[in-house]
């Protein structure tokens, strides 16, 4: 506040100079980041940069548009923080504000914080609430001919098919192009349902079925995950949607709707005893067997999925081995137990659950 | 202060000294009732707590620093997300706004002696330290408000007003919440049991209903100390104060009604999220006229860019892009794609760090004079600052891609090939430079208050009552019930020397007994004088039942919670037997 203050203030010019330019650098690498992220396209991703959608992609584009506007707001705010500093030294400013520039502060205020942004939000209002509501809203039931049940189970997703005996987990196929109306249900806990690239989350709500609209633009796997805590494998609770052509999801239902083939060969006989015997039956269901267990997913054909346990493993040999050897290990803390199984039960199993087509 | 110098006005000194002297050592500590001191034992425990949340921020962020990551199990790392929200929200924030800045700086903004319910506001404190520690153990209890009331205020004391509006209507919805969940787990009630016709959105509701307000009760001191602040160091009144002022209230009642944009995607009616939708845009323009009055005032007047005022500009920074954040949520359809990511993890805490906890590390700098009588080092405050600035953009803007790029909240770890590892890591890299620059702030305020130089009573140009009293404040705050007649009391220069002739004359200075004036509720006249009590030892045995009773409640020991009850009872008597002590 003295002359000697000054002095000091003009010393330290640097630190709080770069103020400016270091705000600036961080909007610009932000906004350059979001673009890198915006640009590079990841097959299989969950972003919501990367709509497949006509759902995503108006949604998207809102965000563009808020960004655009928070964009100049920012700027706005970060010129007038550069006046202010760009005064701090300046003769002659009173302590108290002269009276007629009183009116003219206010009036900024007034304008700023009132004016412009009442008809910011206006507008915003209508776009937002009014349009892109509408276009994301769920079909109201018996709209669209393609209809699917979801429900949230602790940690993975049971898929059904009404009018199709087709139950399978965690890897959801559609056909593309073609509006698909999604009941989401839970089995225990709130849930939420969410494929970015496809459309917003909806939550599984226990006692309250929502519904979603699934549509895929073109042909590919959508990445979605749980979006509301669950509890302990909250994390390990992703799913795929698969966009196939219409002939080939047609061939894929139909196979999903039968029951399982019989076991192929002597080992694969014995492991079908296995399942049926030890634990697994209790918790699982193979339709064409007696094993109706449903406090897992059902795993009639098994093989058809790309991934196990909520896709946080691939669905291949060794890691089927290891999963059924100790399922604690990947995704500790989920419901299926370690078997005591001999060597010989456990190949058999294998080959039998290899079976699974 | 001028002279004080008559051998008349030396003797007054001395009695008002031997009136609110306090007890001496830790039997002092327990049994004050001075709201200095209760602010103090407010700020060292929010600021233990501080500590203890970091911790667990550090190591949220160092078991997702790779995809994958191992340093936590599933379970530790649940329980330590769980206890790094709740502590920073109930044990760190609201305590040190209300209970530190709020206790320590509302009487001597106003010019009183002391909060109106000397004892209450000890009891309240202990109960909060009671139920802090039993968090730790393991389940949450609620604190209660407290608050004093005077008219001039200056805008940190409207903002206080906005703030205790609101916890006093804010709470009993989280009380109500609690009792039913406890009904339902322990006397087989279904509010939210959805087997037996229970429903468990009734919990978000209720919870956001309280939830919500929260964020403002969290926000308004912020904004409070920010206005304080800024015309200290710009030289000049805060443009626009009744709006300012008005805003602030506006806020805390705005915040009310938009509690369901907490839950657009659990499948409300449209109609419903719409109007939340609404109500939630309405609630931008108080914060964006205050926004405006802080720029506007920055920009017309002088400023100095030092330590406090650097906090306040980085404040104002990640409050708009917090801001502006928060406003695209109200957009109904974004709001559902990217609720529950770390878009939104993003979002609150450029709010609740960047624009909550800045403005409260630059008033720890602000005040540290006057409550210490020292000056903190200024290079390395600023230094501080920056090292803290520049580590929060690093952990936090960051989250806002990975959000977009999908990653929800709440997850203990990540899969490789979604993309996500890099802002991660910039975000853990980014969490531990922000953890230094705590520490450097930290070392400085220690070491300045065993070597920094004498700050004398009002080293800043401070317009505001608590300055014009010594550093350290004395226990009876003013020598004389000041005269005000704005709300820069200390830029009125007659009216301070008319205090100091009051002084003189022995006028308003009310030392024949614990006393302290209290003033019409509507226009802020001298109404009468109030015998305040002294040190109590009952509110810390009130609070140490009440926390018994409850500790025993939530751990089903009914029969311990009844002689708790019992005892409880019997310092709620001791407390009204004992009346408050005349001199």
């Amino acid at each position: 506040m003295d002359t000697r203050g000054r002095d000091l203030r003009g010393k330290r010019a640097a630190p709080a100079g770069s103020l400016v330019r270091r705000l600036l650098l961080l909007a610009g690498l932000g906004c350059a980041l979001l673009l890198i992220a915006g640009c590079g396209q990841s097959q299989g991703g969950q972003s919501t940069l990367h709509p497949a959608s006509d759902q995503s992609r108006k949604i998207l584009h809102l965000f563009w548009g808020m960004l655009a506007a928070a964009v100049v707001v920012f700027i706005g705010a970060v010129v007038l923080l550069a006046i202010s500093y760009r005064r701090r030294n300046r003769e002659g400013i009173p302590l108290v504000e002269a009276e007629n520039e009183k009116a003219v502060s206010s009036g900024l205020v007034v304008a700023f914080g009132i004016v412009i942004p009442v008809a910011c939000l206006i507008v915003l209002f209508f776009i937002a609430n009014i349009g892109v509501v509408k276009a994301t809203d769920a079909p109201a039931p018996g709209q669209t001919k393609m209809n699917v049940t979801v429900i949230g189970h602790q940690w993975f997703w049971e898929v059904r098919y009404p009018g199709s005996a087709a139950v399978t987990a965690n890897e959801i196929h559609i056909p593309v192009k073609t509006p698909v109306n999604v009941t989401l249900k839970t089995a225990d806990v709130i849930h939420s349902f969410w494929v970015p690239e496809l459309n917003k989350k909806v939550d599984m709500i226990p006692g309250h079925p929502n519904t979603l609209e699934l549509y895929a633009d073109h042909v590919g796997m959508y990445r979605g995950q749980c979006a509301e805590f669950c509890g302990l494998q909250h994390a390990h609770m992703s799913m795929a949607v698969y966009a196939d052509p219409p002939a080939k999801f047609r061939a894929w239902l139909a196979n999903m709707a039968k029951p399982v083939a019989p076991p192929a060969s002597p080992q694969a006989k014995a492991g079908e005893q296995v399942f049926l015997t030890q634990q697994c039956a209790s918790c699982h269901t193979i339709r064409g067997t007696s094993a109706r267990g449903t406090i897992g997913p059902d795993l009639t054909h098994l093989q058809t999925r790309n991934t196990l346990a909520a896709l946080t493993i691939p669905n291949r040999k060794g890691y089927l081995g290891a999963w059924v050897i100790d399922p604690q290990h990947f995704k500790p803390g989920n419901k299926m137990p370690g078997l005591n199984l001999s060597g010989a039960q456990f190949s058999n199993l294998l080959t039998f659950l290899e079976g699974l087509k | 202060m001028a002279t004080v110098s008559t051998p008349e006005t030396i003797r007054r000194l001395h009695r008002l000294d031997r009136i609110w002297q306090e007890r001496p050592g830790v039997l002092g500590w327990l049994t004050t009732t001075d709201h200095k001191r209760i602010g103090i034992l407010y700020l060292f425990t929010s600021l233990a707590f501080f500590a203890a949340g970091g911790t667990e921020a550090l190591l949220v962020r160092t078991q997702l620093i790779t995809p994958n990551g191992s340093t936590l199990s599933p379970a530790a790392f649940n329980t330590t997300m769980t206890m790094h929200g709740v502590t920073m929200i109930f044990l760190f924030v609201i305590p040190i706004s209300t209970g530190a800045f709020g206790n320590y700086l509302l009487p001597l903004m106003i010019g009183a002696r002391d909060m109106a319910y000397p004892r209450l506001n000890a009891f309240s404190y202990w109960v909060f330290l009671g139920s802090g520690l039993f968090m730790y153990v393991g389940v949450a209890t609620g604190n209660g408000p407290n608050a004093g009331w005077f008219d001039y205020m200056p805008l940190f004391c409207y903002a206080f007003l906005a703030v205790s509006f609101a916890l006093v209507f804010a709470l009993p919805a989280l009380s109500v919440d609690c009792l039913f969940l406890e009904l339902d787990r322990r006397l087989g009630f279904n509010f939210f049991n959805v087997g037996h016709g229970g429903n468990v959105l009734l919990w978000q509701h209720l919870f956001w209903i309280f939830g919500h307000p929260e964020v403002y009760i969290i926000i308004l001191p912020a904004f409070g100390i920010a206005t304080s602040i800024i015309p200290t160091f710009t030289r000049r009144r805060m443009v626009a104060f009744p709006m300012v002022a008005l805003a602030e209230i506006l806020v805390a009642f705005i915040g009310f009604g938009v509690w369901a944009h907490h839950m657009f995607s659990v499948g409300l009616p449209t109609i419903t999220t719409i109007y939340f939708a609404a109500a939630s845009m309405i609630v931008v323009i108080p914060s964006a006229i205050q926004l405006f009055a802080w720029l506007t005032t920055l920009v017309t007047g002088k400023p100095t860019f030092t330590t406090p005022l650097l906090w306040i500009i980085g404040f104002i920074v990640f409050f708009i892009i917090g801001g502006l954040s928060g406003i695209m949520f109200a957009a109904i359809p974004f709001d559902q794609q990217l609720t529950d990511t770390y878009f939104v993890v993003a979002h609150f805490h450029f709010i609740i760090f960047g624009a909550a906890v800045f403005p409260l590390l630059g008033g720890i700098y602000y005040w540290f004079p006057k409550v210490t009588g020292r000056m903190y080092n200024e290079p390395a405050g600023q230094a501080s600052f920056w090292i803290t600035a520049l580590g929060s953009a690093l952990t936090f803007f960051p989250m806002h891609i990975v959000g977009l790029l999908g990653m929800p909240r709440r997850v203990y770890t990540y899969p490789a090939n979604v993309g996500w590892g890099p802002y991660n890591l910039s975000e853990t890299i980014g969490s531990y430079i922000l953890a230094a620059g705590l520490v450097l702030m930290v070392v400085n305020l220690v070491w300045s208050y065993f070597r920094g130089p004498a700050s004398g009573p009002n080293p800043f140009g401070g317009a505001t009552l608590e300055w014009s009293i010594p550093s350290p404040p004395p226990e009876y705050n003013f020598p004389v019930i000041p005269t005000v007649s704005s709300a820069y009391p200390m830029w009125d220069v007659e009216d301070r020397e008319h205090d100091v002739d009051k002084l003189n004359r022995g006028e308003m200075v009310l030392d024949q007994g614990h006393e302290t004036p209290a003033s019409t509720t509507l226009d802020g006249y001298f109404d009468e004088i109030l015998d305040m009590p002294s040190n109590s030892p009952w509110p810390v045995v009130t609070a140490l039942m009440i926390t018994g009773v409850f500790a025993m409640i939530l751990t089903g020991h009914l029969v311990a919670m009844s002689v708790f009850l019992g005892l409880f009872a019997l310092s709620v008597m001791g407390w009204h037997s004992v009346e408050p002590r005349e001199a």
